[in-house]
């Protein structure tokens, strides 16, 4: 299957604060279910503007770390904020300034759409009518359906389409366009865009599809395990992953044990290993393992997301691969 | 606000209008079938529990809906405050309600009320309020089970239930009907929040929220320990209510005694030289039992009529007459045209004078109030003025008619009359025959026993072991039963001739639920006590039990209960002050305590 052609969204230009406030700052954060950890020692801290793709994957604790930044659950210890404001603390004039989408999409499924729209419009006086027609016309539903009768991908798109439109300060989207077709997609992201670029509004963007990240995201940020494992835009990640394909006449014996190595693949014959923080001397190291020849290439967003995700968690990371 | 309110009514419309119809189509039914304004408590209450569990039932697909945390993120995460939201829910309940309970409810009253003679007063307007409110703790109480960190919470609808729910009058009921709603919204108001699983926050909102929830799990503590005492007791073969014989010389073995042998056992250790010779009379003679079987009257506008006819029916002159608690005197109406048919007041038909208290009427023809009784002539639709009882006195039976007497039991003593054969009247004027006090008080007694000699009366008293139902409560006291045997002469004098101590049958801690938790059951007991409810004797405020085995086993429990709390504290991520709090609650409530803290507090364990 191939990719939906994002490449033609224009990137705003945002410019850095001068001082840089953060919409989320987070100290030592845990959040423990009885003996597992959701959350550990969580340290992070978001600067405004910009887009920032949290990804992990599932029980990273990213829907955790979101339950405490709205309020909706106390953490074990430690500190969080969001706005300048205690996470526990939250009044209703902040949550007016926070947005968020789930991936459920939750709405009022006995209302109509122009109920459910007039409702929040009154409820949020930065309505912008144009955001809203400008995301909810790429849908084929009319005003007067009601919620139960809309598809999951028009669902999405209406929330999607409510969320944008409250020109909220901070917009917290988590799997928002799981099950949007190619063009919602594309409408809904050049939304969030425009918003960032016209309001200021900063994105947390939480999604497991890395072409959107690739597009999107200023900032990548990856969990593991309820651990921050990395912080960079996406380029200063791809640029830490490396792919080395070698050729080996018989097995890569060992060779899948050398430091740094984040997953290996045999691919038509060759053997590629996609390590991470490692120089040119990686691929001697492979020619001391009996490779005949070993050379590097780059790897893009998902196939480095995806072998740091999928290493074998079993072997430690070189001393400096985890966080910033 | 206001939108979240007509989404919600939106919502849930056409489900109301189904309840409306259905509602309005069933009371109908009912009415045709029997006069609904004028049923029994016991009879209208399976439709009040129907009443409180469709609140129930709203709350839970209206605010049940809303638990996932995707959904709740939608209702909470708005610039709307939370009390707001919960207004928004809460009103939009309430007009649902109105219109499937309320109105057909209304529409009945207000339809019989208006096109019928049938008697409708205030207190039929009043206790549809009344419904309503209950309906609306079923949707208050479980929003808050919903909404909270355990199903069990719903039990906080049983505080105010109790705070509530009595056959009093609607009028003085608006009060604690009206609070305890209050109440409940409060502590609704307060799981209205964005964590739900967090701390009670505030000490205040902790109390009011515990508070009913441990008076609910007190109740619920009491009723699994009597299921486990008496189950226990019937495994082990020791029950005295389930065993071939009661236990020789309890109280069950007295209460299922002939009347005659009854009256023997109380002179088994009597020193009277007439004794024995009695002894030897008994099996020949025919001892009545009267008790204080009426233990209460009607109150004026009472919520529901009590299981005691307040109407009677002149087949004659084909005329119902049913007792009007607006007008204080008996309505008459005939079933069959449907037509009024005049009023009835204290001096009989046509008479507007009304009656001071609401009356009474017996099969025998006698209309009684608390304090008086008179005769109704059916002939001639009159009223007579027979006995007026001295000031605090109150009848406690109907009169009995034995022995060529009319028996009466008070709140103070046992009166034997005998009619004055000579009057011409129908209504015959009563002359005092005999009369004896009540030993003890009308407090725990079970019943007079006599019997006729040749020379004088046989009179014996039996008091109970203090386990006494009335109506759904249950008033339990430890106390010695006791019986007292007397001899009335010829003359009226009283002689005390045999006492005995009788065997209470079960356990302290079976007779009293005071050593689960003795706060608790003094406070389950206040509503009771503090309400006029028209009982004929004052039921006591059971502070103390004054009896060691009680007071031994409520130090146990509530020592135990506070060690368990502390074990379970001790890691607990809490701060001092609630940490205080909770162990002072367990020391001082006992489990029903210990059981809110884990219902309640959320156990973090620190780093």
């Amino acid at each position: 299957m191939s990719t939906p052609e994002l490449h033609v969204i224009p990137r705003p230009a945002v410019s850095a604060p001068a001082e840089p406030r953060y919409v989320i700052e987070t100290e030592a954060l845990s959040l423990r279910y009885g003996k597992k950890h959701a959350l550990k020692n969580l340290t992070l801290r978001i600067p405004q503007g910009r887009i920032h793709a949290m990804v992990g994957a599932n029980g990273a604790g990213k829907t955790s770390l979101f339950r405490i930044l709205l309020g909706f659950q106390s953490a074990s210890s430690g500190s969080a904020r969001i706005l300048d404001r205690d996470c526990d603390a939250l009044t209703e004039h902040d949550r007016g300034r926070i947005g968020f989408v789930n991936e459920e999409h939750s709405l009022p499924a006995w209302l109509r759409i122009n109920e459910v729209v007039d409702m929040q419009r009154r409820l949020y006086p930065q309505w912008n009518e144009a955001r809203y027609r400008a995301i909810v016309d790429h849908f084929n539903v009319t005003p007067e359906q009601r919620v139960r009768e809309l598809s999951r991908g028009e669902r999405a798109g209406v929330n999607l389409a409510i969320a944008m439109a409250q020109s909220p300060e901070l917009l917290i989207l988590d799997e928002p366009t799981l099950g949007l077709d190619v063009v919602a997609k594309r409408a809904f992201l050049e939304a969030v865009l425009t918003s960032v670029e016209d309001a200021g509004c900063t994105v947390i963007y939480c999604s497991h599809q890395m072409e959107e990240i690739e597009r999107l995201a200023d900032n990548l940020i990856v969990m593991e395990r309820g651990e921050l494992m990395h912080m960079s835009p996406p380029d200063e990640f791809c640029d830490r992953v490396m792919l080395w394909a070698a050729e080996f006449p018989f097995l890569a014996s060992g060779a899948e044990y050398l430091p740094g190595v984040l997953q290996v693949q045999r691919i038509d014959g060759l053997f590629h290993f996609i390590v991470l923080d490692q120089d040119d001397s990686f691929g001697k190291q492979l020619e001391d393992k009996g490779a005949r020849r070993a050379w590097k290439g780059a790897v893009d967003l998902d196939r480095a997301v995806n072998a740091f995700l999928t290493r074998n968690h079993a072997r430690p990371l070189p001393a400096d691969g985890a966080i910033q | 606000m206001k939108d979240l309110m007509f989404s919600e009514l939106r919502r849930f419309r056409w489900l109301a209008l189904v309840v409306f119809v259905a509602h309005t189509l069933l009371l109908v039914f009912l009415h045709r079938v029997s006069n609904l304004l004028q049923q029994s408590f016991l009879e209208s209450l399976p439709m009040l529990l129907i009443y409180i569990g469709l609140g129930i039932a709203l709350s839970i697909a209206q605010v049940g809906s809303y638990r996932k945390p995707s959904q709740w993120a939608w209702l909470i995460h708005r610039p709307l405050a939370p009390s707001r939201i919960f207004a928004a829910l809460a009103i939009s309940a309430s007009l649902l309600l109105a219109l499937g309970i309320l109105l057909p409810m209304l529409l009945l009253i207000v339809s019989t009320d208006a096109f019928s003679s049938r008697v409708v007063d205030l207190r039929h307007y009043l206790m549809t309020l009344h419904v309503l409110a209950f309906a609306l703790m079923g949707w208050m109480a479980g929003a808050h089970a919903c909404l909270s960190r355990s199903r069990f919470a719903i039990a906080v609808l049983f505080a105010p239930i109790l705070l509530a729910l009595h056959l009093a009058s609607t009028l003085v009921l608006l009060l604690p009907v009206g609070l305890a709603l209050a109440w409940l919204g409060y502590i609704t108001l307060r799981s209205f929040r964005a964590n739900r699983e967090a701390s009670i926050r505030g000490t205040a909102t902790l109390v009011a929220t515990a508070l009913p929830l441990q008076i609910g799990l007190f109740l619920l503590c009491v009723v699994v320990w009597r299921f486990l005492f008496v189950s226990g007791s019937i495994l082990l073969g020791v029950d005295p209510l389930n065993t071939d014989y009661p236990p020789v010389g309890g109280l069950i073995a007295t209460e299922r005694a002939k009347p005659s042998v009854e009256i023997a056992l109380g002179l088994e250790a009597s020193a009277d030289p007439r004794a024995s010779s009695w002894r030897e009379q008994l099996p020949l003679l025919e001892p009545v039992r009267i008790g204080p079987y009426l233990s209460r009257f009607p109150t004026r506008q009472m919520l529901s009529n009590l299981q005691l006819p307040s109407s009677w029916f002149d087949d004659e002159r084909n005329v119902s007459w049913t007792f009007s608690h607006d007008a204080m005197l008996f309505v008459g109406r005939n079933p069959q045209s449907g037509s009024a048919k005049g009023r009835f007041g204290v001096h009989g038909e046509g008479d507007g004078t009304p009656f001071n208290d609401v009356p009474v009427v017996t099969n025998n023809g006698d209309v009684v109030t608390p304090g008086t009784l008179f005769g109704l002539d059916r002939d001639a639709q009159s009223l007579t003025q027979r006995l007026i009882l001295q000031e605090g006195e109150r009848f406690t039976s109907v009169p009995q008619r034995e022995f060529g007497r009319l028996l009466l039991l008070t709140n103070q003593r046992l009166i034997a009359l005998r009619e004055d054969e000579r009057a011409a009247a129908t209504i015959k004027p009563l002359l005092p025959d005999w009369e004896v006090a009540l030993p003890r008080g009308p407090q725990h007694l079970g019943f007079a026993t006599m019997v006729e000699l040749m020379d004088g009366w046989l009179v014996s008293f039996v008091y109970d072991n203090g386990m006494r139902q009335i109506g759904f409560n249950q008033y339990k006291e430890v106390v010695q039963p006791w019986q007292q045997v007397l001899f009335v002469d010829a003359d009226g004098n009283v002689d005390v001739v045999g006492e005995r101590d009788i065997n209470p049958d079960f356990p302290d801690v079976h007779r009293s639920d005071w050593w689960l938790s003795p706060p608790l059951d003094v406070l389950a007991t206040v509503p009771e006590a503090s309400l006029d409810k028209g009982f004929n004797w004052p039921l006591p405020l059971r502070l103390s039990p004054q009896v060691n085995s009680l007071y031994l086993a409520a130090a146990l429990v509530l020592a135990l209960s506070t060690a368990v709390a502390w074990w379970w504290l001790r890691r607990a991520r809490l701060s001092a002050t609630r940490r205080g709090v909770w162990l002072a609650s367990c020391a001082l409530m006992g489990l029903p305590a210990l059981l809110s803290l884990f219902l309640l507090e959320p156990r973090e364990l620190a780093e």
